[in-house]
C-alpha cells in the first residue's frame, strides 16, 4: 500500500511543520508553548480526518462524488448549533457554570446536525429515495446558513459576541482549547471506526438502493447510521474549526482515483489524508500571512481546494472516469 | 431493532459519554468559585466571574489599552511588561498581537483583558496557567472609574484606586458647563455610507452631557451603539451634531440633510475620532475638547 | 432436509398492489419449483416488473403474500432473504470504478461475517463466473463490457449469493440475436442443476423455447397461466396484445451448434 505510507509520510511532514511554525522561535520554547501547539495539531489532524470521512459516507451513501456534509445541510445545522452555544456562553454566563462550554458546543452543534438529519429522514420517503433527501439538504443548508447571519446581525449591538461568531464562521483551529479536544477525540476516533465497519455495506450499495436491498443490505438502516456518524463527524469539526469547507469534497475525490472505490481502505486513507491537508493548509495559513497574523482557514482551504478541484474533475471527466 | 442497530447504538452512546466525561472533569486552570477562602480584600471579582487574588503583581500584560492610561495616573506604570497594540500610551515597552503564545513568551504574573476581547482567549490563557482579570466593558464613565478601582485593588492599592477614581469623576462633571444652554443633540460617525451612533451606555453620551448637550438619541429610546437611517436622524431632530474630524461634509452631503436642523443650520461640532472614542480615563481629555468646540458654536 | 420435489419453493397467494396509489397487481397466485423456470410475460404496464419487485420481497404487497420456505418474504431479514432469493435487474445502475470481480463478490455480502468473510468467498466468486462463462473477464472495469457481458455478470453475482431461486426482469430486452439466445440457454442450464427460475420476458418465441410453465399478465391481473402452449395461443395472444398469432409464422432463431 505504497499510497497509504505516502499520506502517512506527508501528514508527518506536515505536523512537524505545524510543531515548527509559531511567532516565538524554537529556542525560545518552553513546555507550555509547546503543549499549544501541539493542542493546535491534534486539533487540526482530528477536524481534516472528520471532515474527509464524513465526506466519504456522504458520497457512499448518494452514489454522487459531490456530495458532502454541506450538501446535506448537516455542516449548517452543526454550525448553527455551535453559534447558538456560543451565544448562550456570552449571553447567559450562569449556563456556562452548569454545562461546560467545551462539552456544550459539540453537543449544540450534534444537535444541529441532527435537526438537519431529522428533517432529511422525516421527509424523505421511509425507502430512502436518495433524491429528496439531496434537494430537501440543499434547502436545509440554506436555510441555516440564513439563519446564522440572523444570529449575527443581532450580535452587531454587542461587540465583543460579534467578533466571536465572525472569527468562528472563518474557521480557523488556533481557538481550540486543550478541553475541546479532548472532547472531540472520543466523539472523532469511534465515529472513525464506526463508519470503517459500514464500509462494506456502502461498497453493496453503489448498486443502487434496489440491488442492493436484494443483496442483503438493510438500505433503511444504512441511511440511518451513515448520517448519524456523518452529524457526529460534522460536529465535531465544525466544533474544533468552524467554517472550514472542501475538505470533505477533494479529499475522497481524489483518493479514489487512485484506491477505487472500496470504502473500507477509501476511508482510512482520506483520515490521513484529511488530517495532512488540513495540517499543511493551517501551516500555510501562518506562513502565508505578510507580516505577523494568520489568513482565515477557510479561506486557505477554498483558495487551495476550488481551483484544484476543477482542475481534478476536468481531467477526470476527460478521460470518462466522472 | 437490528443487531447492527444495536452495536451502533451502543457505540454511539458510548463516545457520548466519553466525551462528556473529557469535558467534565474539573482542572486548577478553570476559574475558581466563589466564596473561596480568604477574606473579600484578597480576591477580586473580575468581569467574567473569575475571583483572582489580589497580589504584588509586577510583571503586568496588558490588552486594555484604557488601563495603560489608568495604570500610568496612579504610578504604577513600571509595572507594566507589555501593552496591547492598540493602546495609545507611551513608551518604550514592548507592544503585543492578540496572539496567544506571543503573550505567554513574556512570562508574565497577570494579564488584564476588557470585556471586549475574545472570551475564547480568555479561557486559553487560564488554561495556559496565566492568571488573567477582566476589566470588563468600560462603556461609560463610571464604568471606568469602577475599572480603575478594581485593577487598583487587585495591585493592592485600594485607598489609592478610590481616590483616583473619584478625582477622575469629579473632574469630569466640573467639565459641565450649567450655564449654557442644554441643547439637544446627538452623536453620528458616517463611514462608508453607513450612519452610525453612540448614545445611552457609552463614552458618546458622557461626552454629550460634559458639552452640556442633551442626547435626543436616548431621548428617543436608542441605546448603545445604533445604526441610523436618515428619517431617524430627521425624527430626532438634533440641533447640534457631534462627529469626527472631516466628517461634517459628508453628513451635509446627505439627501434630505437640510430637514436635520443641525446640518440646515451647520452647527456641527468635528473632534478628532481617536480622541472621540477614548475610553477611560482617556475620556477627561475628550470631554474637554468636545466642550470646548461646544463654546466655539455661533 | 426432506424436501419434496413437488413442493413448490416460492409462492405467491392472493397478492395484490398498490404503486402511487394505482391498483399495479391484483390477486397473482403462482407456484415456483425446483428446476423449473417460469416465464411472466405480457404487454407493457401489465406489471410484470411490479411482479419480480414483489417476489423479491423488494416491494410489499398490500394484500396477500409471498412465501418462501413457508415464510412470508417480508418478514425476513435483509440478509436472510439474500440467502435464499436473488434478483437479476434489466440494467445495473453501476457506475464505473468496479471490475467485474468486485461486482461478483457483492453477491457474497449476505454471507459475510461481521469481521471476517466466509471462507467460501472466494470459490463462490470463481464458480459464479465459471457458470456464466466470464471467467476471463473478472479484471476488466464493469462498465466497459457489451451488454450481453455486463448482463452475464450480474447473473453471475446473483448466483455467487447462493441462492436457490433466480428472479430476472426482462434480462435480454436490451440485447442483440445472440446475447439473447445465451442468455436463455445459460438459463436453462442453470434451471437443469436444480435452481428455480422466474424471469419476465417480452419475446413471446423466447418464452415459448424457455418456459416450463407461463404466467400472461394484463392490467395487472392474471390472464392465463400454464403450459407454454396453453398461454400462447391465438385467443389469448388476440386478448392480451391485440394482435394475431400465426403459429409458425416468423424465423425461429438458434445458436449454432445447439
Amino acid at each position: 500500500m505504497r499510497l497509504m505510507l505516502g499520506i502517512s509520510l506527508l501528514l508527518a511532514v506536515a505536523a512537524a511543520a505545524s510543531l515548527l511554525t509559531g511567532p516565538v522561535g524554537w529556542s525560545d520554547l518552553d513546555h507550555q508553548l509547546l503543549a499549544l501547539r501541539l493542542i493546535r495539531l491534534l486539533a487540526g489532524i482530528l477536524a481534516g480526518a472528520a471532515l474527509a470521512v464524513a465526506g466519504v459516507l456522504m458520497q457512499g451513501l448518494f452514489r454522487n462524488p459531490l456530495a458532502s456534509p454541506s450538501v446535506t445541510g448537516v455542516s449548517a445545522g452543526a454550525a448553527l448549533g455551535v453559534e447558538l452555544a456560543l451565544m448562550g456562553s456570552v449571553l447567559l454566563p450562569g449556563l456556562v457554570t452548569i454545562v461546560p462550554a467545551a462539552c456544550l458546543r459539540p453537543a449544540a452543534g450534534f444537535a444541529g446536525a441532527a435537526l438537519a438529519l431529522g428533517c432529511l429522514l422525516a421527509v424523505a420517503r421511509r425507502r430512502g429515495d436518495i433524491t429528496s433527501v439531496v434537494l430537501l439538504g440543499m434547502v436545509l443548508s440554506m436555510l441555516f446558513s440564513a439563519l446564522g447571519a440572523y444570529l449575527l446581525s443581532l450580535a452587531n449591538d454587542r461587540w465583543e459576541l460579534g467578533r466571536i461568531l465572525v472569527t468562528f464562521t472563518l474557521g480557523g483551529i488556533d481557538t481550540a482549547t486543550g478541553r475541546s479536544v479532548a472532547v472531540a477525540t472520543p466523539l472523532v476516533a469511534v465515529a472513525l471506526g464506526a463508519s470503517w465497519c459500514w464500509g462494506r455495506t456502502l461498497d453493496v450499495a453503489l448498486s443502487g438502493e434496489r440491488e442492493a436491498a436484494s443483496l442483503g443490505v438493510d438500505t433503511v438502516a444504512m441511511m440511518r447510521w451513515a448520517l448519524v456518524w456523518t452529524a457526529v463527524l460534522a460536529a465535531a469539526a465544525v466544533t474544533l474549526g468552524g467554517g472550514i469547507g472542501f475538505v470533505g469534497l477533494i479529499v475522497p475525490n481524489v483518493l479514489r482515483a487512485y484506491l477505487g472505490p472500496g470504502h473500507r481502505s477509501l476511508i482510512v486513507a482520506s483520515a490521513l489524508g484529511g488530517a495532512a491537508f488540513l495540517t499543511a493548509a493551517d501551516v500555510c495559513a501562518r506562513v502565508l500571512h505578510p507580516g505577523p497574523g494568520e489568513i482565515p482557514l477557510g479561506a486557505i482551504t477554498s483558495l487551495v481546494g476550488a481551483p484544484f478541484f476543477i482542475w481534478f474533475f476536468t481531467r477526470e471527466r476527460a478521460a470518462g472516469r466522472l | 431493532m437490528t443487531r447492527s442497530d444495536g452495536a451502533n447504538a451502543v457505540a454511539l452512546l458510548g463516545a457520548c459519554l466519553l466525551a462528556l466525561a473529557c469535558g467534565w472533569t474539573r482542572r486548577a486552570t478553570d476559574p475558581p468559585a466563589a466564596g473561596a477562602a480568604g477574606s473579600a480584600l484578597s480576591q477580586v471579582r473580575s468581569a467574567d466571574g473569575a475571583w483572582v487574588a489580589t497580589g504584588p503583581y509586577q510583571r503586568i500584560i496588558s490588552l486594555d489599552p484604557a488601563i495603560d492610561d489608568a495604570l500610568a495616573e496612579m504610578g504604577m506604570s513600571a509595572r507594566l511588561l507589555a501593552i496591547s497594540s492598540w493602546s495609545y500610551a507611551h513608551g518604550s515597552r514592548a507592544r503585543l498581537l492578540q496572539q496567544v503564545p506571543h503573550q505567554l513568551a513574556l512570562h508574565g504574573d497577570l494579564v488584564l483583558v476588557s470585556g471586549a476581547s475574545d472570551p475564547l482567549r480568555s479561557a486559553h490563557l487560564r488554561a495556559a496557567g496565566m492568571t488573567v482579570f477582566d476589566c470588563g466593558t468600560e462603556r461609560t464613565a463610571a464604568d471606568a472609574a469602577q475599572a480603575l478601582r478594581q485593577v487598583a485593588t487587585l495591585l493592592g492599592q485600594a485607598a489609592l484606586g478610590e481616590e483616583f477614581a473619584s478625582r477622575f469623576l469629579t473632574r469630569l462633571d466640573r467639565v459641565r458647563d450649567p450655564r449654557l444652554p442644554e441643547l439637544g443633540a446627538c452623536y453620528v460617525a458616517t463611514y462608508g455610507g453607513e450612519l452610525l451612533g453612540g448614545t445611552a451606555g457609552t463614552t458618546y453620551h458622557d461626552l454629550l452631557v460634559a458639552a452640556t448637550l442633551g442626547d435626543a438619541a436616548a431621548l428617543h429610546g436608542w441605546r448603545d451603539w445604533p445604526t441610523y437611517h436618515l428619517e431617524d436622524l430627521v425624527a430626532m431632530a438634533p440641533q447640534v451634531i457631534l462627529t469626527g474630524t472631516g466628517m461634517g461634509a459628508s453628513l451635509r452631503a446627505l439627501p434630505g440633510a437640510k430637514r436635520i436642523p443641525a446640518l440646515a443650520a451647520n452647527r456641527i461640532i468635528e473632534v478628532d475620532p481617536d480622541l472621540l472614542s477614548q475610553t477611560g480615563i482617556g475620556e477627561l481629555e475628550a470631554a474637554e475638547a468636545v466642550a470646548a468646540a461646544r463654546r466655539r458654536l455661533p | 432436509m426432506n424436501l419434496d420435489p413437488s413442493e413448490p419453493v416460492l409462492t405467491v397467494s392472493a397478492l395484490s398492489l398498490v404503486r402511487a396509489g394505482r391498483e399495479v397487481l391484483h390477486d397473482i397466485s403462482l407456484n415456483l419449483h425446483a428446476g423449473q423456470v417460469q416465464v411472466l410475460i405480457g404487454p407493457n404496464g401489465s406489471g410484470k416488473s411490479s411482479l419480480v419487485m414483489a417476489a423479491c420481497g423488494l416491494l410489499p404487497p398490500s394484500s396477500g403474500a409471498v412465501m418462501v420456505g413457508g415464510i412470508a418474504i417480508t418478514r425476513l431479514a435483509p440478509r436472510a432473504r439474500a440467502r435464499l432469493v436473488a434478483y437479476v435487474p434489466q440494467r445495473s445502475e453501476l457506475g464505473s470504478g468496479l471490475r467485474v470481480g468486485q461486482v461478483v463478490a457483492m453477491g457474497r455480502f449476505a454471507h459475510d461475517g461481521a469481521w471476517g468473510r466466509d471462507a467460501s468467498h472466494h470459490a463462490a466468486i470463481r464458480e459464479a463466473l465459471l457458470q456464466v462463462d466470464a471467467l476471463e473477464l473478472a479484471s476488466r472495469p464493469f462498465t466497459e463490457l457489451s451488454g450481453g457481458e455486463m448482463q452475464r455478470v450480474l447473473i453471475a453475482r446473483a448466483l455467487a449469493t447462493s441462492a436457490s431461486i433466480l428472479i430476472l426482469d426482462e434480462p435480454s430486452s436490451a440485447l442483440d440475436v445472440a446475447h439473447r439466445l445465451g442468455i436463455l440457454r445459460l438459463l436453462r442450464r442453470l434451471a437443469e442443476a436444480g435452481k428455480a427460475i422466474l424471469v419476465a420476458l417480452h419475446d413471446l418465441n423466447e418464452a415459448t423455447q424457455l418456459a416450463d410453465a407461463v404466467v400472461l399478465l394484463q392490467g395487472g391481473r392474471i390472464l392465463a397461466q400454464g403450459s407454454p402452449q396453453a398461454v400462447i395461443s391465438p385467443v389469448h395472444v388476440r386478448s392480451a396484445y391485440g394482435v394475431t398469432l400465426v403459429p409458425g409464422g416468423g424465423y425461429g432463431y438458434t445458436l449454432d451448434g445447439s
